[in-house]
């Protein structure tokens, strides 16, 4: 049975449809057709979040549950360790998000300060520094900065991957801040780092 | 066949020969029964039922010379791992109304899950949308005093104005307020960055909807 012109088969969203919201690629008014049955129907909704977590947590563990695949992943990751071990002054392991529905470790890291890691601008008398790492030249980020109650209290665009807070800015101490770069890369496709939080010391 | 399908399955849907298809189906089968099985465990989570349901799906997914497989639509904008995954846990669903068993409702949030349907959905967001929203807190507050005096009238100006929010926005309300879940599942859901994104849009689709309903009368500060 082929889906009606509003993308439902029986009363439901069609598979086709689903998968589509899913990754983010059903456009305009396609989008909001779907999100308008999704608000009403519980069955759908149920559907669209379990195909989510589905795919986030098999991408995060494709060996999930498979000792042979397991072992041999263990053997060469213990390999590629011994053989290349990092530096200190290497990027961290890419681990931005891609928002354009692959989910995967592509290039943008945050570096610091380390996620639920502290900060102590006063110590080293210079202004709070945020530092993360793209691989791909020509990257557009924008960084922001969030309370605890989620409210953006600092946010700038720069072409740098550092950006130190204005000195005229003071961060609460004993407080917990969050902070996330989005990146839009030379080729369209916007990544972000994930929030990390930081407690001022 | 469209390039947008893996080569095991345009093989397999293409007409050939028996031996062609078989081994087809085999690639088919290593290539993604890691996938099929991850998605049959999250519906069906006891172990060997688990591995009764994978066979299952198996079985309706290359029947009748791989029917539901033909059912995808190459030109359409979902990926058909994606789209396999849709049919896969609808399949695993059906393995389990075949044995008499039911899914775990994989929707609903732990500590503060939504009860009560639709009618504590909407009294939730009238009570919300009355006050200034405390986003550590969201949850059932109860029901508002005097509501049973304008219960009908509070309730025909809600709908009306949730009926005016964009179909995002309502959907945003219905994860968040019908299903319970946390903030993180939405973010992942409705494709936003982080789940302050999720929590910010709440704050102004709630204050969105105090402005409605003070402008239908509805005191929302009392």
């Amino acid at each position: 049975m082929s889906a009606d012109e509003t993308g439902q088969v029986n009363g439901h969203l069609d598979a086709s449809v689903v998968a589509a919201f899913v990754e983010g690629r059903l456009g305009g008014d396609a989008r909001h057709r779907a999100a308008d049955h999704l608000a009403e129907c519980e069955t759908c909704r149920e559907e669209v979040v379990g195909v989510t977590a589905a795919l986030t947590s098999h991408r995060t563990h494709p060996a999930w549950r498979h000792p042979g695949i397991l072992l041999a992943a263990a053997a060469a990751l213990l390999l590629a360790v011994v053989t290349t071990l990092p530096q200190d002054d290497e990027p961290a392991t890419p681990s931005g998000t891609d928002r354009n529905g692959g989910g995967q470790a592509i290039g943008l890291a945050a570096i610091s300060p380390a996620a639920d890691g502290f900060l102590d601008p006063t110590a080293s008398g210079m202004a709070a520094t945020f530092i993360w790492h793209a691989h791909e030249p020509g990257t557009r980020f924008h960084f922001t900065l969030v309370d605890e109650q989620g409210v953006t209290v600092y946010s700038v665009d720069t072409g740098d991957s550092a950006v130190s807070l204005p000195t005229t800015f003071t961060l609460a101490s004993n407080r917990s801040y969050y902070w996330y770069v989005d990146a839009l890369g030379a080729d369209g496709r916007s990544l972000t780092t994930g929030a990390r939080r930081f407690t001022v010391r | 066949m469209p390039e947008r399908l893996p080569p095991e399955v345009s093989l397999l849907l293409e007409p050939g020969d028996g031996a062609t298809r078989d081994a087809a189906w085999e690639r088919f089968v290593a290539n993604h029964t890691r996938l099929l099985l991850h998605v049959t465990r999250s519906v069906v989570h006891e172990g060997e039922r688990a591995m009764d349901a994978y066979a299952w799906v198996l079985e309706r997914l290359h029947e009748d010379d791989a029917r539901r497989l033909r059912g995808f639509d190459a030109a359409g904008p979902g990926r058909f791992t994606t789209w396999l995954v849709v049919v896969a846990r609808r399949l695993a669903v059906d393995f389990l109304r075949h044995q008499g068993g039911r899914s775990r409702p994989v929707a609903k949030a732990g500590g503060d899950g939504a009860p009560g349907g639709a009618q504590a959905f909407r009294r939730r967001l009238l009570s919300l949308a009355g006050d200034r929203v405390d986003l550590e807190s969201i949850g059932d507050p109860g029901p508002e005093p005097g509501a049973n005096l304008d219960g009908a009238e509070r309730h025909e100006a809600l709908i009306s104005a949730l009926r005016e929010l964009s179909p995002l926005d309502r959907l945003l309300l219905s994860l968040r307020f019908d299903d319970g879940l946390e903030a993180e599942q939405i973010a992942r859901t409705l494709h936003l960055p982080t789940r302050f994104h999720v929590y910010r849009r709440l704050d102004k689709v709630l204050r969105q909807l105090r402005s409605r309903l003070n402008g239908r009368g509805i005191d929302t500060a009392s």
